[in-house]
């Protein structure tokens, strides 16, 4: 039996997830058509993936927490009133 | 099983230390090198390996162009390396070149039927065809006097890499190499630190936005709301409410009939509101074009100041004439003082005339009467000759001269001084009576002047300054009627305005309002304590999927570990006779007697990875040691051959033929004779192809190997053409 299989038998014998099994596949497949750079760029594209709608949803929660209005501080507030009078 | 490929002829030219072309024939079982050292042996051990990878395993790179590769007395700066390979009923030329200078190398693979390759096409088929990388060439196939130290004594992790090629574990090993599992935590560590963070806001915004909701509920009320009538409903209701008002306003005020957004949704209030502001700041621009007030008051003022310039000018006119009337009743008019000028003015002339007149006889007189007190004896006139007496006459004429003249010269003095002192008075008169004239004329042109504005001013013609007076006083109360008006109309507006102004205000706060409860709406669905709703928990699903993703890794890792360790287990355990065989038969240790190759998980990079550790044991005390803690170099030597030598076959691969590079480093004869009646087993299945200083150690091999399949190699070496076959 070839490595993809030995993993794979070997994966089923600890009762691997669905996913595990289906992410081992396309870990051996990257790797065999690209060789270690594409497993590794198969991992990155994940967390890419994860990252990107993290992101997204890290902006929507910003617009909905927004941050108050910084206060003047003590000395800016006294300038501007020297400039307005 | 697949048939292997023998190594047939070799051609080298301009490398390293080979510089003329060198042509090699291989024995079919076994091809020795014999040279004393820097003859050329490693430089064309190298050139198989350059020629089928491109690249050395311990030339050390100078620099990127990488010179050291090409000979340097080549007279074309060139060098070359072919290689035919070949099996039954294949045959295939791999050829390599490269030029002094340049970066890279042009690869050539030809092969059966014509078919011919070059470059990356060359490198992919050359591949395939050996099933081997560069790494596996020098576990599987070329021994080389570096890497038998290195099996031993370089570091864990490089031993470890090894051995693990030598047990066929490396596509395991780079599968596990080219997970990146560092970062896949890293990103699982910052989106559980991004995760942090947006609690932290989100509990700071909900703070801020609760704080805002309570002051726009507050603001709200202040304007009259009931907290029960916050609602989108009622915003809709206030927002008709303001159209139509807007509508009569704008009428009111001739602009353009404004049309305001309706109110369908929250964000519709905030446009709303936006517009109806703008259309309310429009609505007072066309009302101050449709009440011009300013235009009334600039008249009316005009109209103030013009009557009272008006009447300073008529008081000016008639001072001046009354003044002008008393120095007339005084001194008399102009035409009065000129008359009295002149004709006193002849008068004085006159006078002045007769003083001449008399002062000449005054003098004629003076004269004779000198005379005549000189000549007092005198008795006749010198002039007319008649009889005199000059002392009586002397007595007249005295008499005359000090009474009758100058009681006539004084008389005449007198009137002449009297005459110029009153001829200055007129002038004086005269020149009062031209200032009051001038100062007339000038009130006289300023009240023309004031007639003719007012004329312009009111439109029509005006008898006279006071009718001008009397007309500018009621144009005056016109015009302040008038302007009271407007201020009426205007206020009435203002009023107008302000009330849809506070209404949109109303409408605005109570917009402030639904907005602030919208976002806490939307932020408490965002809050990480409020477990009730789907998606509270920010980040959640992307973390949960990161770390889902980790897990699944792991799995594979532990996976990939188990059927390495089982693999390497199962290649130690197959080779552990060979191996045992073999270091009995060259190492001959008089106490360890056996090896044994431990495999334990090495925590490597993030990854597990399989460890190893060489035991020498001694069979019959049942004692075991670290093999590198214990053993000579030399022993160590034989150690690493066995495994080496035990191992070499375990990779699939396609190459049928074993390069060792002097590998009777350190051995002693009894120990040379013991690796080469090894080789000589191996020689029976592969092609053996060694380089060797050692004749002891050739003739050894020559005697271990069948003579038949044997060629020997005797290399010589000058500066000029390099490394030669010798006789």
């Amino acid at each position: 039996m070839d490595v993809r299989g030995l993993v794979e038998a070997e994966l089923r014998l600890r009762k691997a997830p669905r996913p595990t099994i289906q992410l081992w596949v396309e870990v051996i497949e990257g790797f065999e058509q690209g060789g270690p750079e594409a497993v590794t760029a198969l991992v990155q594209a994940k967390v890419r993936e994860v990252n990107r709608r993290a992101k997204k949803e890290e902006a929507e929660i910003r617009a909905v927490a927004k941050k108050p209005p910084k206060k003047k501080s003590r000395a800016r507030a006294k300038r501007q009133r020297e400039l307005t009078g | 099983m697949t048939i292997r490929l023998s190594i047939d002829h070799l051609e080298v030219e301009g490398f390293r230390g080979v510089n003329r072309p060198l042509a090699i024939d291989f024995g079919r079982r076994a091809t020795v090198f014999v040279a004393p050292n820097g003859k050329g042996k490693t430089s064309i051990l190298g050139a198989m390996e350059w020629c089928l990878f491109g690249e050395l395993r311990y030339q050390e790179r100078e620099n990127a162009a990488h010179d050291e590769l090409v000979n340097m007395q080549h007279p074309e700066g060139r060098a070359r390396a072919a290689i035919t390979l070949s099996r039954p009923g294949e045959k295939y030329v791999i050829s390599r070149e490269r030029k002094v200078g340049k970066r890279g190398s042009v690869l050539k693979v030809s092969g059966p039927g014509g078919r011919s390759l070059v470059d990356e096409e060359a490198r992919g088929f050359l591949f395939r065809l050996t099933g081997l990388t560069f790494e596996d060439f020098y576990r599987a196939v070329f021994l080389h006097q570096e890497s038998v130290r290195g099996l031993l004594l370089e570091e864990p992790r490089l031993r470890d890499e090894a051995l693990d090629r030598l047990f066929g574990l490396d596509k395991l090993r780079d599968v596990l190499a080219s997970i990146p599992m560092r970062v896949l935590s890293s990103a699982v560590d910052e989106i559980e630190r991004k995760r942090q963070k947006l609690t932290e806001r989100i509990s700071g915004a909900a703070g801020e936005l609760e704080r805002q909701r309570g002051k726009s509920l507050e603001e709200a009320i202040e304007l009259g709301f009931a907290e029960s009538e916050l609602t989108l409903a009622i915003g809709k209701t206030l927002a008709q409410e303001i159209q139509a008002e807007v509508l009569r306003v704008c009428r009111d005020v001739g602009g353009d009939q404004a049309k305001l957004p309706e109110v369908l949704t929250l964000d519709d209030v905030e446009k709303f509101v936006r517009r109806a502001k703008e259309t309310v700041r429009h609505a007072r621009l066309a009302r101050h074009q449709r009440i011009p007030l300013d235009e009334t008051t600039e008249r009316l003022i005009k109209i103030r100041r013009l009557r009272g310039d008006l009447d300073e000018a008529r008081r000016h006119l008639e001072e001046s004439n009354a003044a002008m009337v008393t120095v007339v009743n005084k001194v008399g008019s102009l035409k009065d003082l000129e008359t009295a000028t002149n004709n006193l003015e002849n008068e004085v002339a006159t006078w002045k005339e007769s003083l001449g007149v008399m002062d000449i006889h005054a003098r004629v007189v003076s004269d004779a009467l000198l005379y005549f007190k000189a000549e007092s004896k005198i008795t006749s006139c010198p002039v007319c000759q008649q009889s005199i007496s000059a002392s009586s006459l002397v007595r007249r004429l005295e008499k005359d001269v000090q009474g009758t003249y100058r009681e006539e010269i004084e008389r005449l003095t007198q009137k002449v001084g009297e005459g110029n002192e009153r001829l200055r008075e007129l002038d004086d008169a005269r020149k009062q009576l031209e200032r009051l004239q001038a100062k007339t004329d000038e009130a006289s042109r300023g009240v023309e002047e004031l007639l003719l504005r007012t004329r312009a001013l009111l439109g029509h013609q005006l008898k006279d300054v006071i009718a001008a007076l009397e007309e500018l006083q009621k144009e005056e109360k016109a015009v302040e009627g008038q302007l009271d008006g407007l201020k009426d109309s205007q206020k009435h507006l203002e009023s107008a305005l302000q009330e849809v102004e506070a209404a949109v205000d109303r409408v605005r706060s109570l917009g402030r309002f639904l907005k602030t409860e919208e976002e806490f709406a939307k932020l408490r669905k965002r809050s990480l304590q409020d477990a009730a709703h789907s998606d509270a928990k920010s980040l959640q699903a992307e973390t949960d999927e990161l770390l889902d993703l980790q897990e699944s890794l792991e799995s594979i890792i532990q996976a990939i570990n188990a059927v390495a360790t089982e693999r390497a287990q199962d290649a130690i355990e197959g080779t552990r006779a060979e191996i045992s065989d073999f270091y009995r038969t060259l190492c001959n240790h008089p106490y360890f007697d056996d090896l044994r190759i431990e495999i334990s998980q090495r925590l490597s990079g993030g990854v597990h990875k399989n460890s190893y550790s060489i035991r020498a044991i001694s069979s019959q005390e049942g004692k075991s040691t670290l093999a590198n803690s214990r053993l000579s170099t030399a022993q160590m030597n034989c150690v690493a051959l066995s495994v080496y030598l035990a191992q070499s076959d375990v990779l699939a691969h396609s190459l049928g033929f074993l390069i060792l590079d002097d590998p009777s480093q350190n051995l002693d004869t009894e120990h040379k004779v013991a690796l080469a009646s090894i080789l000589g087993r191996f020689a029976a299945e592969q092609q053996l192809i060694i380089a060797t200083h050692d004749e002891e150690f050739a003739n050894a091999v020559r005697r271990a190997v069948p003579r038949d399949g044997v060629v020997a190699h005797g290399l010589e070496w000058s500066s000029r053409s390099g490394t030669q076959m010798s006789g």
